[in-house]
C-alpha cells in the first residue's frame, strides 16, 4: 500500500504523532464532543500554514460568525483580520443569518455553496481549508440524501482544487458503541478524535489518530493541554527500546562526599530519584548539590511545588546558599508552581518550556509527589517518563524527590514503580542502632546490576548535610 | 399596476435550472402580472455568491415589491398566491 503523503500541521506534538501531519489533498475528520477543541485544532491548522509554511487558508463556517471566531481566537495570538489583510486568510460565512428565511419550491443543490468554497480557494491559492462544521448543513437543509450527495460532491471538487481539508465533526458522547456512526462520517477515512473527560475531578484531554487511510500513525490517546497564546500542545514522547543515556560521562553530584558514593558522579542525559520521608533531608540534599553546581559554573533549575519562592530562598539562606545572587548571576532559575492550580499536562509543558529557554545543565523537582496527589496513577506515570525522557533527549541530569510511603512495597519489582523509570535512587533513611535513631543514605543504581555499594550514615547539623561511615549492619529500617 | 423583479440564480444552464426559468415565466403570464427576470449565472459570475450568500440553487429572489423574499428550488411547487403576495 502507497504511504499517502502528509503535510505538517505545526502543531506542537501532532506531526509525531500522527507520524507527519495531515494526510495531504485528502480530507480528514476532526471529531469530537463540544468544547473538546476542534475549531482551535483547526484554526491552529491555518495560522501554522500561514506563519510557518507559506501556505495560504480558507475557513468555511457553518455555525459561528467569523467574527466571534477571530475573537475567540484572540487568546491564542492568533491575528486573523491581519492574515485577511494580506491575503492569506478567507472565510467562507456560511454561519446562520436571521434573515435567512426562504421556501423550498422544487430540486435544488448546493452549487452555491461550492461556487463560493471553489472562488475563496482560487481567489487567495489556498492550499488547506477547513470546514467547520459540516454537520450544521443537515439542520440547515431538509433533505438529509441530498445533502450528503453535495457533500461529496464538495469532496470531489476539493480533491481537484489540490488542497488538504480537515472538517469538523460533533459527537454528543465520548464513550458510546456506535462511536462510528455520525452524520458526517461517511465523507472520510481519516479521522482524529479529539476527547475531553472528566474522571474523579481530573479533567483530561486526549487526541487519537483512529485512522489514516493508506498513512502510517501512532496508535492510541495522548494527553493534550490548551495554553494561551500557543494553542493546543500535545504531550507526546518518543519511546526509544534501550533506556541506556547516550554519553557516559560523569558529572559530579556538587557534594564531594556524596561522589564517593557514586564512582565520581552522575551520567548526562540520567535521572536520579530522589526518595525518604519528610524531615530526611531531601530538600537539604537538593539545594546542597545545586549549592555545588553552581560554584562549578553549571547551571541550573529548581521547580518546587511544596513551598513558596521566600521560603525556599530562607532555607537555601540559612545553610549559607545565596541563591538570589545566582539567579542574578543568571546561573539559577527557582520556578514555585501550586500544582493544584494547574493541569498535569501544562505542568509538564511548562516544564519543558522551562528547560527550552533558560538551557540548564541540571533539572531540580521538588517534589513529584506533589505532582502525584493531582492526578491519576495511569497519567502520573506517563508523564514522569515524558519529563525524564526529555532530560535524556536534552542531556541533562535531572533530579527527582519523592515521598514514598512503603518502597520496600510489592510494586518495587513489578515495573510499574517510579523507581524501574530513573537511572538511579538516592534512599534516604531512618535506621535504629542500639536504641537510637540515625540517618542513612543508599545510592542504588537500577540501570546496571550493581546495586547498593554502600550504605552511609549520614549527618544534619548547622553547616549543612555530611556523609560520614558505612552502616555495617542493616538492622532494622524504620520506616 | 405592480411591477415584480425576480432574480434568478443558476449554477449553469442545465434541466434544472431551464425548469426554473420556464416556471417562473409560467406563473407571471398566467398571472398576466408584468414582471422583470433576471438570470443570473454564478459559473460566470462566482464573486456574486459570496456577496449574496447563496448556497443552493436554483435560488429566486422577489426583490419587488418589498420584502425581499427567496425561494429555491427549480419553482415546480410554487404557488401563485405566494408569489405574488407580499
Amino acid at each position: 500500500m502507497p504511504n499517502v503523503e502528509k503535510i505538517s500541521s505545526g502543531i506542537e506534538g501532532f506531526d509525531i504523532v500522527s507520524m507527519g501531519g495531515i494526510p495531504k489533498y485528502r480530507t480528514t475528520l476532526i471529531s469530537g464532543t463540544p468544547g473538546s477543541g476542534k475549531t482551535i485544532f483547526c484554526t491552529q491548522f491555518l495560522v501554522n500554514g500561514i506563519t510557518q509554511f507559506n501556505e495560504s487558508g480558507v475557513f468555511v463556517t457553518f455555525e459561528e460568525s467569523p467574527q466571534d471566531i477571530i475573537q475567540n481566537m484572540r487568546d491564542f495570538g492568533w491575528d486573523i483580520p491581519k492574515y485577511q489583510e494580506s491575503g492569506r486568510w478567507e472565510f467562507v460565512d456560511v454561519s446562520p443569518h436571521f434573515e435567512d428565511n426562504y421556501e423550498i419550491t422544487g430540486d435544488y443543490d448546493l452549487s452555491g455553496l461550492i461556487i463560493r468554497i471553489k472562488t475563496a480557494v482560487e481567489k487567495i491559492g489556498a492550499k488547506r481549508i477547513v470546514l467547520d462544521s459540516l454537520a450544521a448543513l443537515f439542520t440547515q437543509f431538509p433533505d438529509a440524501s441530498l445533502i450528503r450527495k453535495e457533500i461529496l460532491r464538495l469532496k470531489s471538487c476539493l480533491n481537484s482544487l489540490s488542497v488538504t481539508t480537515l472538517i469538523t465533526s460533533e459527537r454528543y458522547e465520548d464513550y458510546t458503541l456506535n462511536s462510528h456512526y455520525n452524520v458526517i462520517d461517511f465523507v472520510s477515512d481519516n479521522m482524529v478524535i479529539l476527547k475531553n473527560t472528566s474522571f474523579n475531578e481530573f479533567r483530561r484531554r486526549t487526541i487519537e489518530i483512529l485512522k489514516y487511510r493508506g498513512a502510517a500513525h501512532k496508535k492510541g490517546q495522548y494527553s493534550f493541554t490548551i495554553k494561551d497564546n500557543r494553542g493546543i500542545v500535545i504531550i507526546s514522547f518518543k519511546r526509544t527500546r534501550e533506556l541506556v543515556p547516550h554519553e557516559r560521562k560523569r558529572k559530579p553530584s556538587g557534594m564531594d562526599d556524596l561522589d564517593l558514593m557514586i564512582d565520581g558522579g552522575f551520567f548526562k542525559g540520567s535521572s536520579i530519584l530522589i526518595s525518604g520521608q519528610t524531615g530526611t533531608g531531601k530538600t537539604l540534599l537538593l539545594l546542597s548539590m545545586i549549592d555545588g553546581i553552581l560554584k562549578r559554573g553549571e547551571r541550573c533549575i529548581l521547580f518546587n511545588f511544596e513551598e513558596g519562592r521566600e521560603q525556599i530562598l530562607k532555607k537555601a539562606h540559612n545553610w549559607n546558599i545565596d541563591l538570589e545572587k545566582a539567579e542574578q548571576d543568571g546561573l539559577f532559575k527557582l520556578q514555585c508552581l501550586y500544582p493544584e492550580s494547574t493541569g498535569i499536562e501544562d505542568l509538564v509543558v511548562d516544564i519543558k518550556t522551562a528547560i527550552n529557554d533558560f538551557s540548564p545543565d541540571r533539572l531540580f523537582i521538588d517534589s513529584i509527589s506533589a505532582i502525584e496527589r493531582i492526578t491519576t496513577e495511569i497519567t502520573f506515570r506517563e508523564s514522569l517518563i515524558n519529563i525524564i525522557l526529555y532530560f535524556r533527549e536534552m542531556n541533562l541530569i535531572g533530579f527527582l524527590t519523592s515521598t514514598t510511603p512503603t518502597f520496600t512495597s510489592p510494586a518495587l519489582g513489578s515495573g510499574t514503580h517510579i523507581s524501574t523509570l530513573s537511572d538511579a535512587i538516592i534512599l534516604l533513611l531512618y535506621f535504629e542502632r542500639e536504641g537510637k535513631l540515625i540517618r542513612g543514605m543508599a545510592i542504588m543504581k537500577m540501570r546496571d546490576s550493581d546495586h547498593s555499594k554502600s550504605f552511609m550514615e549520614y549527618q544534619i547539623d548547622d553547616t549543612g548535610i555530611h556523609i560520614l561511615e558505612p552502616i555495617k549492619q542493616n538492622a532494622g529500617i524504620f520506616s | 399596476m405592480v411591477k415584480f423583479t425576480f432574480m434568478l440564480f443558476i449554477a449553469g444552464r442545465n434541466s434544472r435550472s431551464l425548469k426554473a426559468v420556464k416556471n417562473i415565466k409560467n406563473i407571471c403570464e398566467n398571472m398576466s402580472v408584468d414582471y422583470n427576470l433576471i438570470t443570473i449565472d454564478l459559473f460566470q459570475n462566482p464573486s456574486i455568491a459570496e456577496d449574496i450568500r447563496i448556497l443552493a440553487t436554483p435560488l429566486l429572489l422577489r426583490t419587488e415589491p418589498a420584502p425581499t423574499r427567496k425561494f429555491i428550488g427549480d419553482l415546480t411547487s410554487l404557488e401563485n398566491e405566494i408569489l405574488i403576495s407580499s
